[in-house]
């Protein structure tokens, strides 16, 4: 079964609840909507063969309401197909975990949740993993600056004077 | 010694004592912390908790040009630099719609698998230390050594070359390129014999780590994990045979797999990758094609420096490139997973149409190679634990990122 | 009082200085605090070809209680900043701590929130080695520095 009959198979499904089919440079791109979410993952593992899952890539839009997009890039091991699918999370959309269709979304999900703040429910364990556990910010959002200069880092910096003639120690 | 019981003992009515092997350990492969709860010496459960490394490089990528940001990849994953860099070049190229010559293609294959040689080389070393056979550490630096001389040849950096950059190559491969592979294509099988001769059939090196660090194919695909790790389960699953990229599909080479899915599997693998990556290295040394070694397309890539000394256009485009950025022809994203030591490597890029990427995400293998350490360790003893970690071959710079 | 200035700074105690200062050089056992991508260059230059044990670093002690020198080879991420403080302040005196590498000496590359930017912010540091990573040779150089720095220092008082 190539992957456009694949597509084909969902849309016929699905109907509204896929929202997007965009194709890019050979790869196939679907977005779907939170209703389906977790239906549709279980299909794609239980009846399309899809049983490997490859990352799961956040991406901040903090100009939306659903500010993060969640992709979840699935790999069939047998027919070698890759497929990419989309889901915008945030605000009153809260994915469900998929830890218990692949295990190894457990610690994927986690950093998503730390980097970007996306919650998923039914997940068995979400807490922070890079940064420590009482960390205040998400830091991969685009709200968060890359400099140190206004963030509070909890441990004590010695703050070095300026050099002179510039401005201080601020990144352009 | 063949009837020595192996399996561990079980829970008896003791408490459980918490112990921590701390970010700061000489096994750990970095700053690694486990928190291990013991049952007198065996491991009832392994919680790993990382983040001492964390760097924030996707976070740095964001805020530099596509090509600025090649110099961030290197540092991801750093026993294996040139491997980031082409899969970083291969999923800028996707997004450009960049052409590589013939050349550049090869010589990036040669150069891909000297740096897994390298990487598997360090592995071999650390690991063989823990476990308690030092003379591997010194035997495998030596062959680096080599190598790092080559490496600084082509790009004047021992490490953190960032030579293969989205285009083609960043300088064009000296002159004695050919002459210093075949030097080390004479002298590596001898040495690769060596390190057989001194772990394969050594009852020691057996017995830490046969039947150590099991787990099943089945757990194994759901975990996510590649690489050798995966392979030494029996799953056939290499980057390199199954969505070939940059010209693998014309050499000829084997996928070695493993049956027992424990440590010595893993081990028995990687060093038959070491030999697969030698007859690489001969093929792609025996057929490299000449001719230019970066692309022609000047709207993208920046030309040789060369040029840019004596040719008018090449300064403008250069001065173009350099103050202006690349800027994609489209918006959209790309992803090229590659095979790099430790699995299945890809850098998913998403553009918004402007000179910097928006967002940059690694698909880092030893991250989630490290996620099903805890069905490898839990009913065995504390030693297990060093062995599973060596074998797993984490490298904390990507774990962490 | 006068006594005491001739011991302190007498001929008798200068020798004693020079012998046990002599000693404390040629003996300077590391704490390898290998980080990140620097650690494997400080693994090179422990292994056959840019042996550091020539010169008196015999072995790298993996306790901080048994060792003199701490060699910061890596990025300190600020996750690991307190964990940093704690094993320096585990070492006996006299300590020493050589930055390798630009990330530990500034930030390097990565000036953002996660990099503490140079662990003289955390420790102090007698000796700076630049480069990313920097080669073997640089750190022997930078270990040569520190061993002349040791020759210079009085044995007796504080630092």
């Amino acid at each position: 079964m190539t992957v456009l009959e694949i597509l084909d198979k969902l849309k016929a499904k699905y109907g509204e609840g896929i929202q997007e089919i965009d194709e890019f440079r050979g790869d196939y791109r679907v977005r779907i909507s939170g209703d389906i979410h977790y239906q549709l993952m279980e299909i794609m593992y239980r009846e399309f063969g899809f049983n490997f899952l490859s990352d799961i890539i956040g991406v901040d839009y903090p100009r939306r309401e659903e500010r993060t997009e969640i992709i979840y890039n699935l790999y069939n091991l047998n027919t070698h197909q890759r497929l990419f699918i989309k889901l915008r999370a945030g605000g009153k959309v809260v994915p469900r975990s998929v830890t218990d269709i692949w295990p190894s979304a457990n610690w994927l999900e986690r950093e998503a949740f730390d980097m970007l703040g996306v919650q998923f429910s039914h997940h068995p364990n979400l807490r922070r993993i890079l940064m420590r556990d009482d960390f205040p910010y998400h830091p991969l959002r685009k709200d968060f600056s890359l400099t140190s200069d206004e963030v509070d880092f909890g441990v004590p910096i010695r703050i070095k004077p300026p050099l002179k003639g510039l401005e201080g120690d601020k990144l352009g | 010694m063949d009837n020595l019981e192996t399996k561990p003992i079980g829970p008896s009515d003791q408490k459980l004592m918490e112990i921590n092997m701390g970010p700061q350990h000489p096994a750990t492969h970095g700053v690694l912390r486990l928190v291990l709860q013991l049952d007198g010496e065996t491991v009832i459960k392994c919680t790993p908790v990382i983040g001492y490394l964390h760097t924030g490089i996707e976070k740095t990528m964001e805020n530099k040009t596509y090509l600025q940001a090649l110099t961030c990849t290197d540092r991801i994953d750093y026993l294996g630099p040139m491997l980031n860099n082409f899969a970083y070049s291969l999923a800028v190229e996707k997004l450009f719609e960049l052409d590589v010559p013939p050349k550049a293609q090869w010589a990036r294959i040669c150069l891909a698998e000297l740096t897994r040689l390298n990487s598997h080389l360090v592995w071999l070393g650390t690991h063989a230390l823990d476990i308690g056979a030092m003379t591997m550490f010194f035997y495998t630096f030596r062959e680096r050594e080599v190598l790092l001389k080559l490496f600084e040849d082509c790009s004047g950096q021992r490490m953190m070359t960032s030579y293969i950059m989205p285009g083609g190559l960043y300088y064009d491969l000296p002159p004695d390129f050919d002459k210093s592979i075949r030097i080390i294509l004479e002298t590596f099988p001898s040495r690769i014999d060596e390190y057989e001769d001194l772990l394969t059939n050594n009852q020691i090196w057996i017995n830490r780590t046969k039947g150590v660090g099991v787990i099943s194919p089945e757990d194994a695909i759901g975990y996510g994990l590649t690489g050798p790790t995966l392979r030494g389960s029996g799953v056939n699953y290499d980057v390199r045979k199954a969505n070939p990229y940059s010209g693998y599909e014309k050499f000829d080479f084997e996928v070695p797999l493993g049956s027992n899915c424990d440590c010595y599997d893993r081990y028995l693998c990687r060093v038959a990758e070491l030999r697969q990556s030698l007859r690489i290295i001969r093929q792609a040394i025996d057929g490299l094609p000449d001719g230019p070694f970066r692309s022609e397309n000047r709207k993208f890539v920046l030309p040789p420096k060369f040029d840019v000394f004596t040719s008018m256009e090449a300064m403008i485009h250069h001065f173009k490139l350099v103050a202006h950025g690349m800027i994609p022809p489209a918006k959209g994203e790309a992803y090229v997973p590659i095979e790099s030591g430790k699995g299945e490597l890809g850098f998913y890029i998403v553009s918004d149409g402007t000179k910097k990427p928006y967002r940059v995400k690694v698909r880092p293998p030893c991250f989630i190679n490290l996620a099903a350490i805890h069905k490898m360790v839990e009913g065995r003893l504390i030693a297990d634990v060093i062995a599973v970690i060596g074998s797993i071959d984490i490298v904390l710079g990507e774990v962490d990122r | 009082m006068a006594i005491d200035n001739i011991l302190r700074d007498g001929i008798i105690l200068t020798s004693v200085d020079r012998v046990v200062n002599w000693a404390r050089k040629s003996s300077v056992w590391p704490f390898g605090f290998g980080l990140a991508c620097c650690a494997i260059e400080m693994m090179s230059t422990l292994a056959g070809k840019f042996d550091i044990s020539r010169f008196g670093a015999e072995v790298m002690r993996p306790s901080p209680r048994q060792a003199d020198l701490m060699i910061v080879a890596g990025r300190l991420s600020i996750n690991m900043a307190p964990v940093m403080r704690r094993l320096y302040d585990q070492m006996p005196n006299p300590k020493y701590v050589i930055s390798m590498g630009a990330c530990a000496s500034s930030g390097g590359i990565f000036r953002n929130y996660a990099i503490v930017q140079g662990v003289d912010r955390i420790v102090p540091v007698d000796v700076y080695v630049p480069g990313c990573p920097p080669r073997p040779e640089q750190l022997i150089h930078g270990f040569n520095l520190l061993q002349e720095k040791i020759a210079k220092q009085r044995s007796q008082g504080r630092r």
